[in-house]
């Protein structure tokens, strides 16, 4: 046989052992990848290390995440800077500030939001409000991963890039694209180990938080400050409310209003507490923490903050319609 | 002459050797293949070849040159090669067109230095990556005072919960936590 003929062979070969070894998952539309990157952190134990990059700044942290019986449990460790650490289960959400003598207890108000069920419900809300389309396949830390390209039909929210463990659907790598197409957060594993037991100890913090400052949320039933009601007049296309409660933060001496509004993907809080004349300072205006941008005016005895992880404009514009609704609605 | 290149390249190098330098560089072969690997070095360092370059062909580029030296000056192979040696000679082929690549990044880099080179432009040939990481305006709630900063802390902790992007991988806003704010 001619050289040439015989060798023309070998790049169809290989074609085709590259098609071949991601066929199983070629099938999948972008929307199942999400359902299946949603999904994956309730069916998989996982602990690795992951980089986040945001500005011109790169963290690098541990984290364990363990299911068992249905239930999660986590525990987030800083491995560079200020040792911090946050420990979360189905519950609470406790963050050891060690450098702050502090230790922060939340307790969790939106478990409903995580059961298996709401996420279809979820999911048709992201659809509406952006469009997905699945890009190429890539290797991050040493697994196959699927991209996910999570578009905004507008510029009030950001865009993802997401790359899905092709085994398991687990969020290996996510990039967060502003409007003007620019990545202002980069999130990735350098190691991951998925479905290996977890042990107790590896979920338990190194902090006792003896000696330090515990700061607890009362337990204050759900209602709304002062028997009013507040509401935003203005939001970006696609955000409705989606919870709106009473809470006594941990760190505030105050009952603070907490509103939440989400196109499924993005969300933004406002808070409505009344204004304190022992504080000093508030937020006013516009200020910003890397992707996430605030926004905080008064609103007469009142301060009002808006934060999330969406462009200023977005808060900005929530901020300046909260007022209070006379008809309670 | 090879320092010099590197010195041009970081702005160091006063207008008259500046001018030799440039009036040499393209009569001399190995002057140029110096003068393309480090603008290709510089790029990779800035993360910007793939602004003039396919993806990966730096790594490629530069494990095949280190296994294979005399890439830039072949040596000469029969026209039809045996079978054995046949796959070599696609591997070869590949790093021409590699090399082939290189040459019109270089090229590239060439056209683009105007006739008389100011002394410290030439360090800013490199154009920013499309979709290099923006660096925003500040990174720690700028410079508010620390009640203002301990009650965004404090809202973001709770605002985070809610936060359904940061459901499809766990407890990723909360990494916001510990991970920003953390030089105080």
């Amino acid at each position: 046989m001619n050289p040439v003929l015989r060798h023309a062979r070998l790049p169809t070969f290989i074609v085709f052992l590259l098609s071949s070894s991601t066929a199983f998952a070629a099938g999948l539309s972008a929307r199942d990848w999400m359902m299946s990157m949603a999904e994956a952190v309730q069916k998989h134990n996982y602990e690795g290390t992951f980089v986040y990059r945001h500005g011109d700044q790169i963290e690098s942290m541990r984290i364990v995440h363990r299911v068992d019986r249905g239930r999660q449990q986590e525990r987030l460790i800083a491995l560079n800077g200020v040792p911090r650490e946050i420990v979360r289960n189905d519950h609470d959400v406790i963050c050891y500030l060690p450098d702050r003598n502090s230790v922060m207890v939340e307790q969790r108000k939106n478990i409903d939001q995580n059961f298996p069920a709401m996420l279809p419900k979820r999911l048709a809300r992201v659809t509406a409000n952006y469009k997905l389309a699945l890009g190429g396949t890539n290797r991050i830390a040493d697994r196959m991963a699927q991209m996910v390209i999570v578009r905004p039909e507008d510029q009030y929210r950001y865009g993802y890039h997401l790359w899905a463990d092709t085994k398991t659907g687990l969020l290996l790598k996510s990039n967060l694209v502003d409007p003007e197409g620019h990545i202002i957060e980069q999130f990735m594993f350098t190691n991951i180990a998925v479905d290996k037991p977890i042990s107790n100890k590896e979920l338990k913090p190194r902090y006792s938080g003896k000696g330090m400052v515990w700061h607890r949320e009362t337990d204050t039933p759900a209602k709304s400050v002062s028997g009013a009601r507040w509401g935003a007049s203005k939001l970006p296309p696609g955000f409705v409310l989606t919870k709106q409660i009473a809470r006594q933060g941990p760190m505030h001496k105050q009952e603070v209003e907490h509103l939440v509004y989400s196109d499924g993907l993005a969300a933004v809080s406002v808070f409505i507490e009344p204004k304190d004349p022992n504080k000093k300072g508030a937020i006013v205006g516009a200020t910003s923490m890397g992707a996430v941008h605030a926004f905080g005016r008064q609103v007469g005895k009142y301060h009002v903050t808006a934060i999330g992880e969406v462009p200023a404009a977005t808060v900005a514009m929530i901020a300046n319609s909260v007022a209070l609704t006379k008809d309670g609605k | 002459m090879k320092e010099q290149i590197s010195a041009l390249m970081d702005g160091e190098l006063d207008a008259e050797a500046t001018a030799d330098l440039l009036r040499s560089l393209p009569a001399d072969v190995d002057l140029r293949c110096s003068w393309e690997r480090w603008h290709l070095i510089r790029a990779s360092l800035h993360q910007d070849l793939d602004v003039l370059a396919p993806a990966g062909l730096v790594a490629a580029v530069a494990e095949r040159l280190q296994n294979e030296p005399t890439v830039l000056a072949p040596r000469r192979k029969p026209f039809f090669p045996d079978r054995n040696q046949w796959s070599r000679w696609i591997s070869g082929a590949a790093i021409a067109a590699s090399v082939a690549a290189v040459s019109v990044v270089g090229m590239r880099m060439m056209n683009e230095i105007p006739a008389a080179v100011p002394t410290g432009l030439l360090a800013q040939n490199v154009r920013p990556a499309s979709g290099a990481l923006m660096r925003t305006s500040d990174e720690k709630w700028g410079k508010p005072s620390a009640q203002v900063r301990n009650d965004l802390n404090q809202y973001l902790v709770e605002h985070s919960e809610f936060n359904p992007a940061a459901r499809m991988n766990g407890m990723m806003s909360y990494v916001q936590i510990v991970g920003h704010d953390s030089e105080q």
